[in-house]
């Protein structure tokens, strides 16, 4: 269910972060009984994984497994979903931790719009579409996406031109220009953070030309492209729309860098351009394509089947760094490489229509400004207890997913289902405590059911 | 071929400023990154990186890469493991000078600078005294410093001076041939072959031209400010060696004539790249002045003050000023002097022939084994086309 | 044909029929192949067909919403979703429907993604009429479905912890923190496991044994964590909530050897690993002494007599080593060979690398005279603090080499050198050169091997995965489940982990397992045999073709007054494989959600004559 905002409230566990390792979390310890809410920054909950194509090494189709666990929270009795709201502050304290949030204002009530999408289509206005990496358009008042949730109407003010269309579009009456961020403050007693990360920028290394070539690309907007419902619906070079017959992948170019301050490895970056491989040459049979790369890290269940099948399918795999990408005519890119693999010395020039830079997972969220919550070098959040590997450093906050550090998709669910663990056996000790304490609040029974 | 890797020594290359040799990962950024790597074959700086890592001093000491490496500092700006590949290059010259040079004293230099220094102390002492103890008449009343240091003496001592350094220059440089083609190899090439490509030689002694293809930075500055040192300094050697007796004279001729056009030059075009070298090297901005070996400050600051000491012996012979002339040349010569017999054969100097000397060796071995078509048979093909 | 008469009679009649079609494009997967308006189309001619719909993610929410409303604004009262694998989202459907108020049970879920638009890509028209003729058997079947509700068992709200290493006791502890009576197994002599043949952790540098006793202390301490050393499971039956679990062990007063038996609601396997086994002769294993797995270097690294200074090994000082990755792990057909096993381990066991990396920063920080060479394919240093190891490693003077799996590096020995050990690798850093060192031993990079478990996964029937290891149902939905309900894997019994993956898998596991245990009772599939009792004559054949021990039973019972024999079915072990149907001579047998009559009417539906020959 979607939550309507009320002034103060109280929670077993407020989940930061709706992604798919917050959704776990939240799944695990409402299905152990506990009351959770589920705070989300954007529009939509299903965090990164509802934009993959398709993910490695199973070759699932993302949103096959994502919709399905978004449903599942939704219409689970003891989650509540808070989208489009942000953190201003997490406080501990005797009675449990105060988080401060701001609801910002959508411009459109969420208990009258029923999600019919008369106002999206009435709107005149568009604008490149965050969600589709600026490739596809979204108008100003739109739902974010097909299957998110809520399915509620979202107006964009920076691109609103209030001409007033969806207004009269509307058939509940349900838009509301004048709508103001609300502040709600949240007591609870245990805070899960799974806040998730983002890439650091496509032009961090001014080498790679991405500020000067379109044909420098995300790998997550390659995933837009590989996406069955994306915005061209097939994949074509950002510049001009050409089919491209030659892609490259450059690896560590956000990571294992040490002139850019991510020494660290990403983790995914690897399989994820494997399994981008694999999914362009089933999409351009004919294209040409390359992984440059320093050591290929597949290192999990099934990974190293998986990048061996990729190399008998022909994807041409190339041990080095790239140390330039310059433009050349056509749109093109110059790939500089040496072979560092190569019996003799090989310094490469290849040129390529389309080249996909592995960007560095960076943390999406700073918990240490507005909490004690304390970070690592590295700026994820750290967890000082080898027994415990979702605590951190502030009693009944716990973290899980990339928030502490890069991971794959299958190793953040795992870690998001320890982290419920953990902060269930916290509150589980939280209320026995307070049964003693003050018999007069929820109590559990053996089980973790509720009673009482 | 098969290399037999020695794994009981390494290259002790960090005593030469190599300190990060070991966090190269290979990942070949700089290979790639360095704008003379291709015209030289492909392999550096990553090749004498490897060799160096594996411990292979006979690979090293038969490799050319590090004269054709400029430093530039591209490699190091992007190096990702901070490995710092253009010092290692830098630290593979002062470790190949070293093994060049049989008197063992160029090792002794770049490992202590202490050494060094105390070298050049001794060295600068002993023309002190020999001043002391041999000048001519002090001439008080006006400047007469053919009096007080005959030019014919001074010539005398220049000479002397010339033909030892060149001794240990040539002998290191055919030490180098030496291991560069091969050993015994090198009797067996026709020395028409040698003959051939001398001119290869003094091209690159006086252009330094494959410098202006280093770096990334604009308009190749450095290659100016180096080539205006290079002129500079080769017109000092050229007055005070060849033309001597023109050069020295107690007659004062107007500013305009020849020698002292000639000399304002000469101490400019010192001063002015030494002076902004150390400016640069003490503000460490650009990549090739982060990091300062004792022995590329001591051969800066012995420039700086030769051309200094050089310009003050003219201020005060031209306002007539008889017994500060007197001092600031004794002065200048032991400065100079220990200047040139330090550094020339066992210092910083010496780059000024290996330098040339590799890129005339490339063009030996490329001719004399056309067929070979290896890695450094590529280089040398490349580098002398 | 219509073989079962009365259970069906009101469902039977499709004029009185109200089923919903829904068929997804699922963004293209499907609808790019199978034209799916168009079996929309063709779909409500068939007959009892109200509504047909399509939508391009049905898994999605609005979509399951679509369906939820359909059943109460249209009045369906039948289902059928053709979408993808009913593995992926059968169970999503089944909510969809519930949450309509409808019987979950009267919903069939049709596959036209892997069946259809994945299998027949190359041909839209054969893969479009096979979802119709898919859709119209399903449409069949479901007209003759009967509300069913699921098999009620009492749950024994207990967990056994099978293993009592960091993932055993992880689970056990966190189960426990939780008000979970543990039940926790252990094979040796005390608790800690692998944990005690290690050294320092990876990244944080803690003392393993710090770590267990840390867990240690957690389960020891907890009154609702019941201990069993030197025991292990001989017997195990049953079902979720109710395994019947028999132990030997060294426990009781007596300290004998004695066997108890005892019920358990949930189990989990947290069994572990067994590090790689070289081959005799495998890189000189065996062969030699100075060449030793990871394990035995650890080892080495741990005593005290191991040197000040000096490595010393064996009574000789060592001087270089030379580490070699992969050992057993990414092997390559025709390279290497399958070990006793018959298994090629060509997985990659995740934790070497970094093993070697921690090992030979060690060795170059403790005994900086000895130097050390590091042989590798590629260096994964994936996780967190990882990659430090590497740089570490590299700043600290370890020299790396790269091979190619195809020509892995040869170690041999010396015969009096002054080391006594050479390895050669051809060097991919070094353009291909061949390299050859000389060193006073070789350490080989064991991978991980699945851990002894045999009896339970044998009297389960739990998959491995083709490495070996327990397989889950999927690695992101189910990632800690495996396809017997009721069974969790916890840490590397499933795949190679470290240590902090093994702790966030063990929490994983136990919280699946709380929530399984925190209901009264559990709740099973009704897709089990039911005996129809009138029709029953107690052959016996369908007793005789039953694999599950218990599920299926002859009674005495009376029927008309008179005394018969007759089967009886266990709910709770039937698993519903349908041997006992193919066998009764009397068709008195059937199999819930899964009957006969069932079978005739997706055969009617499959021939029915509804889709024209061309299909746009």
């Amino acid at each position: 269910m979607i939550a309507n905002a009320n002034t103060q409230r109280h929670v077993d566990v407020l989940i930061i972060g709706g992604g798919i390792g917050g959704l776990q979390a939240a799944l695990d310890l409402a299905d152990q009984g506990y009351q959770v809410l589920v705070v989300e920054r954007r529009p939509s909950i299903g965090g990164r994984m509802i934009l993959l194509s398709k993910v490695f090494p199973t070759l699932d189709c993302a949103s096959c497994i994502t919709t399905p666990k978004m449903a599942a929270a939704a219409h689970h009795e003891n989650i509540e979903l808070l989208t489009y709201t942000e953190v201003n502050s997490m406080t501990p304290g005797p009675d449990g931790h105060m988080v401060v949030l701001t609801r910002k204002p959508t411009y459109v009530n969420t208990d009258k719009c029923i999600g019919c999408r008369m106002c999206e289509y009435a709107c005149a206005t568009e604008y490149p579409d965050p969600l589709e990496e600026g490739l596809g358009s979204a108008r100003a008042i739109s739902v974010a996406f097909t299957n998110a949730i809520p399915q509620k109407a979202l107006l964009n003010p920076d691109y609103c031109l209030a001409c007033g269309l969806c207004l009269r579009a509307c058939p509940t009456d349900a838009i509301e220009f004048d709508q103001q961020p609300r502040k709600e403050t949240i007591r609870a007693d245990a805070v899960l953070i799974a806040s998730g990360f983002e890439l650091n920028a496509l032009t961090l290394k001014p080498q790679y030309s991405a500020a000067q070539s379109r044909n420098v690309i995300s790998p997550l907007t390659l995933e837009r492209l590989l996406a069955p419902h994306g915005p061209y619906g097939r994949v074509l070079r950002p510049s001009d729309g050409k089919i491209p017959g030659s892609i490259a992948f450059v690896q560590c170019a956000g990571s294992r860098d040490q002139t850019i301050g991510v020494p660290y490895c990403s983790r995914v970056c690897c399989m994820y351009a494997i399994k981008q491989a694999m999914l362009l040459s089933g999409a351009l049979p004919t294209a040409d394509i390359t992984i440059y790369y320093m050591d290929i890290r597949a290192f999990g269940k099934g990974h190293e089947q998986f990048y061996q099948n990729a190399k008998a399918m022909g994807i041409n795999f190339i041990r080095g760094k790239v140390s330039r990408i310059d433009p050349v005519d056509h749109d093109d890119l110059l790939v500089h490489v040496e072979l560092t693999e190569e019996p003799e010395n090989f310094l490469r020039k290849q040129r390529h229509d389309l080249v996909v830079l592995a960007q560095g997972m960076i943390p999406q969220w700073n918990p240490s400004e507005i909490s004690p919550v304390r970070l690592g070098p590295d700026g994820f959040v750290v967890t000082p207890d080898p027994a415990s590997p979702c605590a951190t450093n502030v009693p009944g906050i716990f973290v899980a997913g990339v928030a502490a550090g890069p991971k794959d998709i299958a190793d953040s669910i795992a870690e998001a289902g320890a982290a419920a663990m953990e902060a269930g056996a916290y509150l589980y000790r939280h209320h026995v405590a307070d049964m003693h304490k003050r018999p007069q609040t929820v109590a559990l029974d053996v089980a973790g059911n509720r009673a009482g | 071929m098969a290399g037999k890797f020695n794994s009981n020594r390494r290259l002790a290359i960090a005593e030469f400023g190599g300190k990060d040799v070991d966090l190269c990962m290979n990942c070949g950024t700089c290979t790639t990154i360095c704008p003379l790597s291709e015209d030289s074959g492909g392999g550096f700086p990553r090749r004498v990186i490897r060799l160096i890592q594996t411990g292979r001093e006979s690979k090293l000491m038969e490799s050319l890469d590090p004269w054709l490496c400029y430093y530039c500092g591209d490699c190091t700006t992007n190096c990702p493991r901070r490995a710092n590949p253009a010092e290692t290059m830098m630290a593979a010259r002062r470790y190949l000078t070293a093994r060049y040079d049989w008197t063992g004293l160029a090792g002794l230099f770049y490992k202590s600078a202490l050494a060094e220094i105390v070298a050049i102390l001794a060295v600068g002492l002993f023309v002190t005294l020999l001043f002391v103890s041999l000048h001519g008449p002090v001439v008080l009343q006006r400047v007469e410093l053919n009096t007080f240091a005959p030019v014919h003496w001074v010539e005398f001592g220049d000479w002397i001076m010339a033909a030892v350094l060149s001794f240990f220059l040539l002998t290191n440089a055919l030490r180098m041939a030496w291991w560069v083609l091969g050993g015994k190899k090198m009797l067996r090439i026709s020395p028409l072959l040698y003959l051939r490509q001398v001119p290869v030689f003094f091209e690159h002694l006086f252009t330094q031209k494959r410098w202006r293809k280093c770096g990334s930075e604009p308009g190749g500055v450095r290659w100016l400010k180096h080539l205006l040192l290079v002129s500079g300094y080769l017109s000092m050697l050229t007055l005070v060696l060849i033309l001597l007796r023109w050069f020295q004279t107690d007659k004062i001729y107007p500013f305009y004539y020849p020698q002292r056009l000639w000399g304002y030059y000469a101490t400019l075009a010192i001063l002015y790249p030494t002076a902004d070298f150390m400016i640069s090297r003490g503000r460490k901005k650009e990549p090739i002045h982060l990091f300062s070996a004792a022995s590329d400050w001591i051969f800066l600051v012995m420039l700086f003050l030769t051309a200094l000491t050089g310009i003050m012996v003219n201020i005060f012979r031209v306002n007539g000023l008889p017994v500060a002339t007197y001092v600031i040349y004794v002065i200048h010569l032991s400065i100079a002097v220990p200047m040139l017999v330090v550094e020339v054969p066992f210092g910083k100097w010496s780059h000024i022939m290996y330098r040339p000397l590799a890129i005339y060796l490339a063009g030996v071995k490329r001719a004399a084994a056309p067929a070979a078509g290896k890695s450094t048979g590529q280089a040398a093909a490349a580098v002398a086309a | 044909m219509d073989t079962s008469p009365e259970k069906i009679s009101d469902s039977s009649d499709s004029g009185k029929l109200r089923v919903g079609v829904y068929i997804c494009r699922c963004g293209g997967n499907i609808s790019d192949v199978v034209n799916t308006e168009h079996v929309a189309g063709i779909c409500r001619r068939i007959p009892g067909v109200a509504v047909s719909k399509v939508h391009t993610f049905l898994c999605s929410d609005p979509g399951q919403q679509t369906i939820s409303d359909d059943i109460r604004r249209e009045n369906l009262d039948r289902v059928v979703v053709a979408s993808c694998s009913p593995f992926l989202h059968e169970l999503t459907f089944r909510g969809a429907v519930q949450r309509g108020k409808m019987n979950q049970y009267l919903y069939e879920h049709v596959n036209i993604r892997e069946q259809c638009s994945w299998a027949h890509k190359h041909d839209p028209h054969g893969a479009t009429a096979k979802a119709i003729a898919l859709i119209s058997a399903a449409v069949g079947k479901v007209s003759r479905s009967v509300p069913l509700e699921k098999i009620r068992l009492p749950n024994h709200r207990r967990a056994l912890v099978v293993g009592g290493g960091p993932a055993g006791m992880k689970a056990a502890a966190d189960l426990a923190a939780c008000g979970i009576p543990v039940l926790l197994l252990e094979r040796s002599d005390r608790l800690g496991g692998k944990l005690h043949t290690l050294n320092r952790l990876f990244p944080t540098a803690d003392a393993a044994v710090e770590l267990a006793h840390k867990l240690a202390s957690q389960v020891m301490s907890h009154p609702l964590v019941e201990i069993l050393l030197k025991s292990q499971v001989v017997k195990v039956s049953g079902f979720i909530g109710n395994f019947e679990v028999a132990i030997r062990g060294d426990f009781g007063p007596s300290g004998r050897t004695t066997d108890v038996r005892t019920t358990v609601g949930v189990m989990v396997m947290a069994t572990g690993y067994r590090p790689y086994v070289p081959a005799d002769g495998e890189f000189m294993y065996r062969r030699h002494p100075a060449v030793v797995t990871t394990v035995d270097f650890n080892d080495l690294l741990t005593r005290r007599d191991c040197g000040e200074g000096t490595l010393m090994f064996d009574g000789r000082p060592i001087r270089s080593i030379a580490f070699i990755h992969c050992v057993g792990s990414r092997q390559v057909d025709g390279v290497h060979t399958p070990g006793p096993d018959g298994r090629l381990h060509a997985y990659g066991s995740r934790v070497c690398c970094t093993t070697v990396l921690h090992q030979a920063l060690q060795v170059r920080r403790r005994f900086p005279g000895t130097r050390v060479y590091d042989l590798h394919q590629d260096i994964r240093t994936y996780g967190r603090g990882h990659e430090e190891y590497y740089t570490d490693a590299a700043r600290a003077g370890v020299v790396f080499f790269r091979y190619h799996s195809a020509e892995p590096p040869r170690v041999t020995g010396t015969n009096g050198a002054k080391s006594p050990l050479r390895v050669s690798v051809k060097d991919y850093l070094s353009w291909g050169e061949e390299m050859n060192m000389e060193v006073d031993m070789v350490v080989l990079a064991v991978g991980m091997t699945p851990g002894p478990c045999e009896t339970i996964v044998e009297q389960l029937k739990l998959p491995r995965g083709e490495d070996g290891f327990l397989q889950e149902i999927h690695p992101k939905l189910r990632p800690v489940e495996i396809s017997v309900n009721g069974v969790l894997l916890a840490g590397t019994a499933q795949a190679p982990m470290n240590i902090q993956e093994t702790l966030a898998a063990a929490g994983a596991a136990a919280v699946k397992a709380r929530a399984m245990l925190s209901k009264e009772q559990v709740e099973l599939n009704p897709y089990v045999a039911e005996v129809d009792t009138r029709l029953c004559e107690g052959s016996g054949a369908c007793l005789a073709q039953c694999d599950y021990a218990g599920a299926l039973t002859m009674t005495q019972t009376r029927r008309d007054g008179h005394a018969v024999r007759m089967a009886l079915v266990n709910p709770g072990l039937c698993v519903g494989c349908g041997a006992c149907v193919a066998v009764c001579p009397t068709r008195a047998i059937n199999l819930n959600g899964w009957r006969l009559d069932q079978y005739d009417a997706m055969v009617d539906g499959l021939v029915r004559d509804i889709a024209p020959s061309a299909v746009n």
